[in-house]
C-alpha cells in the first residue's frame, strides 16, 4: 500500500448554517430556551455532516432529547448544590466572617469547579461515543477521576511555579485526552513530550512585553502542531501546519466581520474556523482500514448536560 | 442507477458500490457480484437534509450498515420514483430555500404579534378585574415615587380634589378610585396609569392657565383608565417584554415581571388619543365644564412643544396636535353645554403653585 494523506475538508457554508442558527434561534425564543438543547445538537449534527476526511463524511448520532435529559440532571446537581449552599448561608452571612463561613464558601467554589472539570471529562466521552466515520464509532476511556487527579495536580503545580509548569500540565491532559481515545477498535497514541512545548513557552513569556502579548498567538499554534503533530494511530500520523499568523489573521479578520455586521456574519465567521482547521489538518500514512472493528460504548448525558450548563466548550476533535 | 460507499458496520473498509431502485427496495450491487436488498420504509436517514450534505442511509443494527451517497441528484431523482421512496428520503435544502423560509418564519411572527398582540390585549383588558389593574397601578406609583420626587398627592389638597370630583361625580369609571399624585418636574406632561393612578407634572399645572385646562387634561387621562387604554397598552408590551426577559435572563419570571409592568411599557395607539380626546370632552359636557379650555390648553402644548418628542415623553404616539384640536372643535362645537365654573381665583391659584416652595 502507498503512503497516503488523508485530507480534512469542511463543506458547510455560512448562508446554510444561518438558515439554521436562525431556525434554532426563532425555535428556542417561542418555547422559552427548552429547544437550545435541540438546537445544540443540530449545530453540532451540521459540522459533522459537512466534515470530510479521505473522502467520507464524519456523522454525528447525539440527540437533542439526549442533550435535554442530560440539562435536566445538571439543573437537578446544581440545584442540590445550591440548597446545600443556602443551609450553610446564614453562617457566611455573618457580620464578622467565621472561619467555617469562610470554608464553606471555599468548599462551594472548589465542589463546582470540581464538577466543571468532571463534566468536560464526560462530554469528551459523550461526544466521541455519538461520532463515527465510514460506519465505525469513536469512544473515549478516560475516567472522571483520573481526569480530576491530573488537572488538580497539574494545577496546584502551574500555582506553586507561578505557571512554568502549565506547558507540562498541558502536555499532560493532552496526553490523557488522546491516550484513553479509540477508533472502533483502533487507539490513538500519543508521544508528544512537555520539553518543546516548555521551551516555547518560556519564550512566549519572555516576549510578552515586547509583541504586546500577540506571541502568545504563536504559541497556541506551536501547541496545536505539537499536539496534532504526536497523535498517530497505527501507521497513520496527524500533521498539522498551522501557523500563529495564520491563527492570528483568522482571528482578526473574524472579528472584523462580526463586529462589522453586528453579529449577524456570526455563522460565516464559525464556518471559516472550521475550514481553517480543515485545510491545516491531514492524516498521513497508510491505515488498513479493514482491519478495525466497531467497538461501541455506552455513555452517560450528565456530564455533556453540566458542561452545557457551564458553557464549557469541549470543541471537535480529540 | 447512482454511486455510493457501503460500509458494513464491522470495519472501516469503504466499498464503492452502485445503487438501484427496485420497487420498494434499494438494491445494492457490490463490487464481487453479489448484491444487497435494502427495505426502503425500515432505512434511517441520518444526513443529507442539506445541499451540501452526503445522503446517509443507516439498515439493521449490531452491526449497522450505512450507505453514503454524495451523488448531489440522488434524493431528488429517487423521491420523483417512487412515493416509498418519497418517504423514506428527506428532500434536500437548498440554502437559499432555507433562509427563506427563515424569513417567511420571522415575518409570520412579527406579523403575528403586530396585529395579534393589540386585538388579545383588547381582549384580555376587558375582562382584567379591576382589582389587578389597581395592583398594576400601584406597583406603577411605586416606580414613579422610587425615579421622581411626587410632591402632592390630591387627597390632601382640595382644590384638586374638587375638580377630580366635579370630573368623576358625572361620568363613569365608578369602579375606579382616582389617585392623582403630583410630580416635580418641569416637562409640560401627565400620564395615567391602570387602576386611577394619575400622574401630574408642576410643569403641566404651572402652564396651565385656568382650572378649565387642568380640567381637560384629566378628563382625558380619567377617560384612559376608565377605557382601559393604560391596561391593553401593559398587556400588548407582555408577550415581547416576556420573550425578551426568557431570552436574555434564561426563565426568570421575576425578571420578566419587572419589566412588564414598567413605565417604558405605556405607550398608547393614535386611536387610543382620539378616543381619549372625544370622551374626555364629552366628560367635561357632562360634569358642566368649559371644554375650551380642553382645546386652550392643547393650543398652548403645539406652541409650547409642536409635534417635539420632549412632551410625548411616556406617550409616544399621539396624533399630530393640529388634527385633534381641529376634531375637538367641531365636537364642541356640536355640543355646547351650560357651564360652571370649576374654582375661584385664590383656590386657582393655589393648586398652581403647588410643590413650588
Amino acid at each position: 500500500m502507498q503512503p497516503n494523506t488523508a485530507r480534512l475538508r469542511y463543506h458547510g457554508t455560512g448562508g446554510a448554517l444561518f438558515g439554521l442558527m436562525f431556525v434554532n434561534y426563532l425555535l428556542t425564543l417561542i418555547t422559552l430556551g427548552i429547544y437550545s438543547s435541540w438546537a445544540r445538537n443540530k449545530v453540532r449534527v451540521f459540522h459533522w455532516s459537512h466534515t470530510e476526511m479521505d473522502g467520507d463524511r464524519f456523522a454525528y448520532h447525539g440527540t437533542g432529547g439526549e442533550l435535554f435529559v442530560g440539562l435536566l440532571k445538571a439543573i437537578g446537581v446544581m440545584m442540590v448544590l445550591g440548597l446545600g449552599f443556602a443551609m450553610i448561608a446564614p453562617a457566611v452571612q455573618e457580620e464578622t466572617p467565621t472561619a467555617a463561613g469562610i470554608f464553606s464558601v471555599i468548599a462551594f467554589y472548589a465542589v463546582i469547579s470540581l464538577l466543571v472539570v468532571y463534566a468536560v471529562n464526560s462530554a469528551r466521552r459523550y461526544r466521541l461515543s455519538r461520532t463515527s466515520w465510514r460506519g465505525i464509532r469513536f469512544s473515549f476511556h478516560g475516567h472522571g477521576k483520573d481526569f480530576l487527579a491530573l488537572v488538580i495536580r497539574g494545577t496546584l503545580l502551574s500555582i506553586v511555579t507561578l505557571g512554568f509548569y502549565t506547558p507540562y500540565f498541558q502536555n499532560q491532559a493532552r496526553k490523557f485526552f488522546v491516550d484513553h481515545a479509540r477508533f472502533g477498535s483502533e487507539p490513538f497514541m500519543y508521544d508528544g513530550t512537555p520539553a518543546a512545548l516548555f521551551g516555547h513557552y518560556v519564550k512566549a513569556f519572555l516576549l510578552t512585553i515586547p509583541t504586546l502579548g500577540l506571541y502568545w498567538v504563536w504559541y497556541s499554534a506551536f501547541k496545536h502542531r505539537h499536539f496534532w503533530n504526536h497523535t498517530a494511530m497505527r501507521g497513520a500520523r496527524f500533521q498539522c501546519t498551522i501557523t500563529g499568523g495564520a491563527l492570528l489573521g483568522l482571528h482578526l479578520t473574524n472579528l472584523l466581520l462580526v463586529v462589522c455586521t453586528l453579529g449577524i456574519a456570526t455563522p460565516w465567521a464559525i464556518v471559516r474556523v472550521h475550514e481553517f482547521w480543515a485545510d491545516n489538518l491531514a492524516l498521513v500514512g497508510t491505515v488498513d482500514w479493514a482491519s478495525i472493528t466497531q467497538r461501541a460504548q455506552e455513555a452517560s448525558t450528565v456530564g455533556e448536560g453540566l458542561a452545557d450548563s457551564f458553557d464549557v466548550d469541549v470543541g471537535f476533535g480529540m | 442507477m447512482w454511486t455510493g460507499f457501503y460500509y458494513d458496520g464491522r470495519t472501516a473498509a469503504r466499498e464503492v458500490v452502485t445503487i438501484t431502485l427496485q420497487g420498494t427496495r434499494l438494491q445494492i450491487q457490490r463490487a464481487d457480484g453479489t448484491s444487497m436488498l435494502w427495505p426502503l420504509r425500515l432505512l434511517r436517514q441520518t444526513q443529507g437534509g442539506l445541499d451540501t450534505e452526503q445522503v446517509r442511509l443507516e439498515f439493521g443494527s449490531e452491526p449497522t450498515e450505512a450507505l453514503l451517497v454524495n451523488d448531489a441528484r440522488f434524493a431528488a431523482e429517487i423521491r420523483a420514483a417512487s412515493p416509498v421512496a418519497k418517504r423514506a428520503i428527506r428532500r434536500q435544502w437548498k440554502t437559499s430555500q432555507l433562509i427563506g423560509w427563515s424569513a417567511a418564519a420571522v415575518a409570520t411572527v412579527v406579523g403575528a404579534y403586530t396585529f395579534g398582540a393589540p386585538a388579545a390585549a383588547a381582549w384580555a383588558a376587558d375582562r382584567v378585574p379591576t382589582a389587578w389593574e389597581v395592583a398594576m397601578g400601584e406597583g406603577l406609583a411605586d416606580q414613579v415615587q422610587d425615579l421622581e420626587e411626587v410632591c402632592a398627592d390630591a387627597d390632601s389638597v382640595p382644590e384638586l380634589r374638587a375638580v377630580i370630583t366635579r370630573l368623576t361625580d358625572a361620568g363613569p369609571g365608578a369602579e375606579y378610585r382616582f389617585r392623582v399624585l403630583v410630580v416635580r418636574d418641569s416637562v409640560m406632561n401627565a400620564f395615567a396609569a391602570p387602576g386611577g393612578f394619575l400622574f401630574l407634572n408642576t410643569g403641566l399645572l404651572q402652564a396651565a392657565r385656568t382650572p378649565e385646562e387642568l380640567a381637560g387634561v384629566l378628563a382625558h387621562e380619567i377617560q384612559h383608565v376608565t377605557l382601559r387604554h393604560s391596561t391593553r397598552a401593559i398587556l400588548r408590551e407582555v408577550p415581547l417584554r416576556f420573550l425578551v426577559a426568557s431570552v436574555s435572563g434564561g426563565t426568570g419570571v421575576d425578571a420578566a415581571a419587572s419589566t412588564v409592568i414598567s413605565l417604558g411599557a405605556l405607550k398608547y395607539r393614535r386611536a387610543d388619543e382620539a378616543e381619549a380626546d372625544r370622551e374626555g370632552m364629552r366628560l367635561l359636557g357632562a360634569a358642566h365644564v368649559d371644554a375650551s379650555g380642553m382645546i386652550s390648553f392643547m393650543r398652548t402644548m403645539e406652541s409650547q412643544y409642536g409635534d417635539a418628542p420632549t412632551f410625548v415623553r411616556y406617550l409616544s404616539s399621539h396624533p399630530r396636535t393640529a388634527d385633534r384640536i381641529a376634531e375637538l372643535e367641531a365636537l364642541a362645537a356640536a355640543n355646547r353645554q351650560q357651564v360652571t365654573p370649576l374654582l375661584d381665583t385664590t383656590s386657582w391659584q393655589r393648586l398652581r403653585t403647588l410643590c413650588e416652595t
